[in-house]
């Protein structure tokens, strides 16, 4: 299967990648990360005009799909790790193959680059967790299971919103928490499940994400969890750095939930050696 | 339109007799315009030749003329095409019909650093020239660039933090800022990619050895002996040792 990195597991959720990707390897998923690829676009992916910021998605799903055509891979399948490019990539391909008038201005402008077929399937992680390999294949491998551990799930937005790409129900989520309870861990139920980090708003109004970290924070630790569980990479980076703002020091550790499932798989490799301490020292308090 | 001429008919008075014109009568001639004026040149001509053959003197706009300093960036387009082409005017030929503008420089601020004190990461490079962020993927800039450099694919690599990869895509970057000119994200490249190669010069490539023997040697003073017979040694041992050093020969002093 392809996979598109997407800059920030390159940059800043270093973890993230490398727990994933350990993980899909352990399931016998062979990944082959894209040879050439492009931030995913999301610079102007949340702006209203439509061709211009398709045009950068695009380009990926189109390198994407002539190396899948060169290496014969016939499922087509991409595979991205970071909610927002997950977003980014498939708004993209559905405006491509539904709005005619946008795959005409894309094609014309795109004449540098061969033909979009439209027959990529953007895939985020957790979709290939709960569908390709399943569930209960992961329970088969359970070795250290979380037991008693509290965690609050943090889906963030760009795996739900909008309806047409949304990967499981957008008001009542429930994919992480089913995969968490197999792993032994006990979700709570909080407002903010399904809340927007603010994402790149961080660059502008930093105090509103500050603010929307610490809410999130409180509300988890009020709960008694002791982590928060996420799959995107800038909900991790604004909940970090939100807290360290807020307290001084992060209170409330954000994990991916691959590196739990590399932990209860009890293949400690996939972990950055700080991050596996830190899961230890906490288990050890519960 | 004046009357267009298909040939060369100059010639030149050279001691009395008249004599081809330098360029040599019965070439083929071309059209082309600069800044909005029809002229014809021969055609086999780099752009910066024929302005000279037209009688411009050339102040801004011009250095090396071999395709290393990046100094005469030119803009044109062509009958009939929809393009806007950008090149170095000393490596181009004159094509029929080109509507040429000469770039004097490329306006950009260059952000102030000491390098120094800056740490070989993406996040600095990000830190000094945020817009590098803005790049929407067009790939306008790979398209004009001279020097056949993956601009886009480069700006993209700083993004996500590889700088040494970006600076070893960059390296044949002159700075002729055609790039520049044509992104939408308003970056200026040939700043973030010295930045690039600066940083990767001084923190990441390894360091050469043989240099750094040299300096010191240098530092001893091992070599002013030879310095100071060489000064003394006059002009016409000058020319010799010159000679063959272009040759590659071994020079003894
Ligand atoms: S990267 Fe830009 S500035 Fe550098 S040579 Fe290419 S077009 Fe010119
Ligand atoms: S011209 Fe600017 S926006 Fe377009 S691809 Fe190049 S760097 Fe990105
Ligand atoms: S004059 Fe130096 S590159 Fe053309």
């Amino acid at each position: 299967m392809l996979y598109y990195p997407g800059c920030t597991v390159k940059a800043t959720a270093i973890e993230y990648e490398k727990s994933a990707l350990g993980i899909l390897k352990e399931f016998g998923i062979n990944v082959i990360e894209l040879e050439r690829w492009i931030c995913c676009g999301i610079y102007h992916g949340l702006t209203v005009d439509t061709a211009y910021q398709t045009v950068a998605p695009m380009r990926n799903l189109i390198w994407a799909q002539n190396q899948a055509e060169k290496l014969s891979i016939d499922n087509n399948y991409l595979l991205t790790l970071c909610s927002m490019c997950y977003n980014t990539l498939k708004s993209a391909h559905l405006r491509y193959i539904n709005d005619e008038n946008i795959a005409k201005r894309i094609k014309a402008f795109l004449n540098d680059e061969s033909l979009y077929k439209g027959n990529i399937k953007v895939i985020h992680f957790i979709q290939i967790l709960n569908e390709i390999i399943g569930y209960d294949k992961i329970k088969e491998k359970l070795v250290n299971p979380l037991k008693g551990l509290k965690v609050v799930p943090l889906y963030g937005c760009m795996l739900l919103r909008p309806n047409e790409i949304a990967i499981d129900n957008p008001e009542n989520p429930q994919i992480m928490q089913n995969l968490l309870h197999i792993l032994g861990a006990e979700t709570i139920n909080y407002p903010y499940v399904n809340q927007c980090c603010l994402s790149y708003l961080v660059t502008k109004r930093p105090y509103l994400v500050w603010k929307r970290a610490d809410d999130i924070t409180n509300s988890a630790l009020d709960k008694g969890a002791k982590l928060i569980v996420t799959t995107c990479p800038l909900c991790a980076y604004n909940l970090t750095e939100g807290q360290k703002k807020s307290f001084g020091s992060v209170k409330l550790p954000i994990f991916y939930e691959s590196e739990l499932i590399a932990y209860a798989i009890g293949k400690y490799e996939y972990l950055k050696k700080d991050r596996l301490n830190m899961l230890e020292n906490i288990l050890k308090g519960v | 339109m004046p009357g267009t001429v298909e040939t060369i008919k100059d010639t030149k008075l050279v001691e009395g007799k008249a004599v081809e014109g330098v360029l040599g009568a019965g070439k083929k001639l071309v059209t082309i315009y600069v800044m909005g004026k029809w002229y014809q040149v021969p055609a086999g001509l780099t752009i910066t030749k024929a302005l000279e053959y037209l009688g411009y003197r050339l102040v801004r706009g011009v250095g090396c003329r071999a395709g290393f300093c990046g100094a005469c960036t030119t803009l044109w387009v062509k009958k009939n095409d929809y393009k806007l082409y950008s090149g170095l005017a000393c490596q181009t030929m004159v094509e029929d019909g080109m509507y040429l503008v000469q770039i004097p420089f490329v306006p950009a601020e260059k952000r102030i650093y000491n390098i120094e004190e800056l740490e070989p990461n993406g996040s600095v490079v990000l830190a000094l020239y945020p817009e590098v962020t803005r790049c929407i993927g067009c790939n306008a800039c790979t398209k004009v660039c001279p020097q056949e450099i993956q601009v886009m694919d480069t700006i993209q690599e700083i993004i996500r933090g590889n700088i040494a990869k970006a600076a070893r895509m960059a390296f044949d970057c002159i700075s002729c800022g055609s790039c520049s000119l044509r992104c939408p994200a308003e970056i200026k490249h040939f700043y973030v990619f010295q930045l690039v190669r600066r940083l990767y010069g001084k923190y990441i490539a390894p360091k050469a050895k043989h240099l750094e023997k040299r300096v010191k040697e240098i530092e001893e003073r091992k070599y002013d002996g030879a310095l100071d017979r060489l000064i003394r040694a006059g002009p016409d041992k000058w020319r010799e040792l010159a000679e063959k050093a272009q040759k590659d020969e071994e020079v003894e002093t």
